[in-house]
C-alpha cells in the first residue's frame, strides 16, 4: 500500500506506518513489523542516508505503537472506529494547478534574461540547431 | 527513440557494466542500439566493449571539430550495437557549459537508433543529474553496502531537488525556490523538511509538485547481490524511496555478483557474448525486455513545452 504523495510521518495512520492493508491478519501486522523495525533500526542499511537518526527514531516510536495497537484486536477495533469512523476523502487540489506541463530544462537557466523568458512564454515547437 | 540514462551516486557501483550489457542484450533482440560514454570526467565504458580508439568520440563533438554527433558513432563487436566513446582526449569535458550540454541533448535524440543509453559518471554534477532526469528509463545502480546506498540516496535526492528547481521556476514560485535553497544550506534532510513545510503552506502546489514528482520514475538495479538478502534489500529500499522521497523508484532487479565480471574487463571481452550462459547474462536480459516493452514517461522533456 503506497501513501499519498506529500505526507507526513506524523500525518500517516498506523497502517500506513507499517505498510499494510486495513484487512492485514495478525500475522501480517507481525511481519510488517518485524520488516519495519529491520529498516529503520540505528545503522540500518535500508534506511542508511535517507533520514535523519531523530527521523528515524521518530518512525521507531511510531512503529512499536502501531504494533502494539493493531495486535490487539479490542484496541485496533476501537482505533479503527475512532481513525476511519467517520473519515472523509481528502479535499483535491484546485482544479486550474492540476495540470503539470513537461518542461524543458533551459527554461530554467537561471542566467536566462527576463527578454528571453518572455520569449519562451510564446515559443513552440523544437528550438533549432 | 528511446533514451536510457544509468547512473548513480558511488563510482565503482557497475554502471557502465550494467549499461554495456542492456546495449548488448538490446542488440541481440533485434534492436539498433548506440551506447554513449556521458561519463565526461572519466571514460571508460570502451573497456568493457573492447573497441579500438581510432575514431572520432564525444570529445571531438563537444570540442567542434566533428559537425555532428552521429559522426562519433563507432561499431562495436556486439551485433546492433554502436558505442560513442567518451572524451578521452579532452580534459575537464566534465565542466562543460549549458549550452554545450543542450547541444549535446538533441544530438543524442537525433541519434538514428532504437535506443540510445547513456552511460553516466558519479557524483551529482547538473549535466549528469539532467541526463538522468529527462531519460524516459533512467536507471540507478547500487551495490548493497552503505556508502553505495547513502550516495545513491543522495542522488536522487539531488535529482527530486532538479525537477523541483524547474518546476518552481517555471510556475514563477521564486519565494518557494529561494526557500527551497536556504533549506539546502541549512538542513541535511531538505526533501522531507521542504514538502513538510509545502504541504502545510500550500497543498495545492504541494500536489502539482507531487505530480510532476510521479512522472519521474528511475529503475533500480541491485548490482553484485551475493544473496536473496541482497535483493531484498533493493526491494526495500524501492520501498522507502517512495514512502519517504515522493517519487516511485521501481526494483527491477538483482545482478548477481560473480568474479568473471571482473576478469572479463581484464580480458577486455564483453561478459554478456564471453557468459551468456550465466546467471548475470540471464537477469540483464530479463532487465533489459523488461525495459524494453516498458511506457516511456519522461519527467522533464528536452523539446520546448
Amino acid at each position: 500500500m503506497k501513501p499519498e504523495p506529500f505526507k507526513k510521518i506524523e500525518d500517516m495512520d498506523l497502517y500506513e506506518i507499517l505498510d499494510i492493508g486495513r484487512d492485514a491478519s495478525a500475522g501480517e501486522v507481525a511481519e510488517a513489523y518485524r520488516k519495519a523495525v529491520e529498516t529503520y533500526r540505528p545503522g540500518a542499511l535500508t534506511s542508511y542516508g535517507l533520514l535523519a537518526e531523530g527521523e528515524c527514531h521518530s518512525m521507531l516510536e511510531k512503529i512499536e505503537l502501531a504494533f502494539w495497537t493493531l495486535a490487539d484486536d479490542e484496541q485496533r477495533r476501537i482505533y479503527d472506529k475512532q481513525t476511519f469512523g467517520a473519515r472523509t476523502p481528502d479535499r483535491p487540489g484546485a482544479a486550474y494547478r492540476q495540470t503539470v506541463e513537461k518542461l524543458e530544462i533551459g527554461d530554467a537557466d537561471r542566467k536566462t534574461g527576463f527578454v528571453d523568458r518572455l520569449r519562451g512564454l510564446f515559443r513552440r515547437g523544437p528550438r533549432p540547431n | 527513440m528511446t533514451i536510457w540514462a544509468v547512473g548513480g551516486g558511488k563510482g565503482g557501483t557497475g554502471k557502465s557494466f550494467v549499461a554495456s550489457s542492456l546495449g548488448i542484450a538490446l542488440g541481440a533482440r533485434g534492436r539498433e542500439v548506440i551506447i554513449v560514454d556521458a561519463d565526461l570526467g572519466a571514460p571508460n565504458l570502451h573497456s568493457f566493449l573492447g573497441t579500438g580508439d581510432a575514431h572520432p568520440n564525444l570529445g571531438d563533438f563537444l570540442a567542434g571539430h566533428i559537425p555532428s554527433l552521429d559522426d562519433a558513432v563507432q561499431p562495436t563487436p556486439c551485433p546492433g550495437l554502436g558505442i560513442i566513446r567518451g572524451p578521452e582526449n579532452i580534459f575537464f569535458a566534465a565542466n562543460v557549459n549549458h549550452y554545450k550540454k543542450l547541444k549535446l541533448m538533441r544530438h543524442v535524440k537525433a541519434l538514428r537508433a532504437d535506443h540510445v543509453i547513456l552511460d553516466l559518471g558519479p557524483g551529482t554534477a547538473f549535466n549528469s543529474l539532467d541526463f538522468f532526469i529527462s531519460a524516459g528509463r533512467p536507471v540507478l545502480v547500487l551495490t548493497p553496502e552503505p556508502t553505495a546506498i547513502e550516495n545513491g540516496y543522495y542522488f536522487l535526492k539531488s535529482c527530486i531537488l532538479r525537477v523541483l528547481k524547474l518546476y518552481m521556476e517555471h510556475y514563477r514560485f521564486y519565494e518557494l525556490h529561494r526557500r527551497l535553497l536556504e533549506q539546502i544550506e541549512k538542513n541535511s534532510q531538505p526533501i522531507n523538511a521542504f514538502f513538510r513545510m509545502l504541504v502545510d503552506e500550500d497543498p495545492d502546489f504541494a500536489h502539482v509538485l507531487s505530480r510532476a514528482l510521479r512522472t519521474f520514475r528511475p529503475r533500480l538495479v541491485m548490482n553484485m547481490a551475493r544473496n536473496e538478502r541482497d535483493e531484498v534489500l533493493g526491494r526495500a529500499i524501492a520501498d522507502l524511496t517512495q514512502k519517504h522521497l515522493a517519487i516511485d523508484l521501481d526494483f527491477l532487479g538483482a545482478v548477481p555478483l560473480d568474479v568473471r565480471v571482473h576478469a572479463s574487463l581484464f580480458d577486455r571481452t564483453p561478459f554478456m557474448a564471453a557468459y551468456p550462459d550465466s546467471d548475470v547474462a540471464a537477469a540483464l536480459r530479463g532487465m533489459a525486455e523488461a525495459l524494453d516493452a516498458a511506457p516511456v514517461t519522461p519527467a522533464i522533456s528536452t523539446d520546448a513545452p
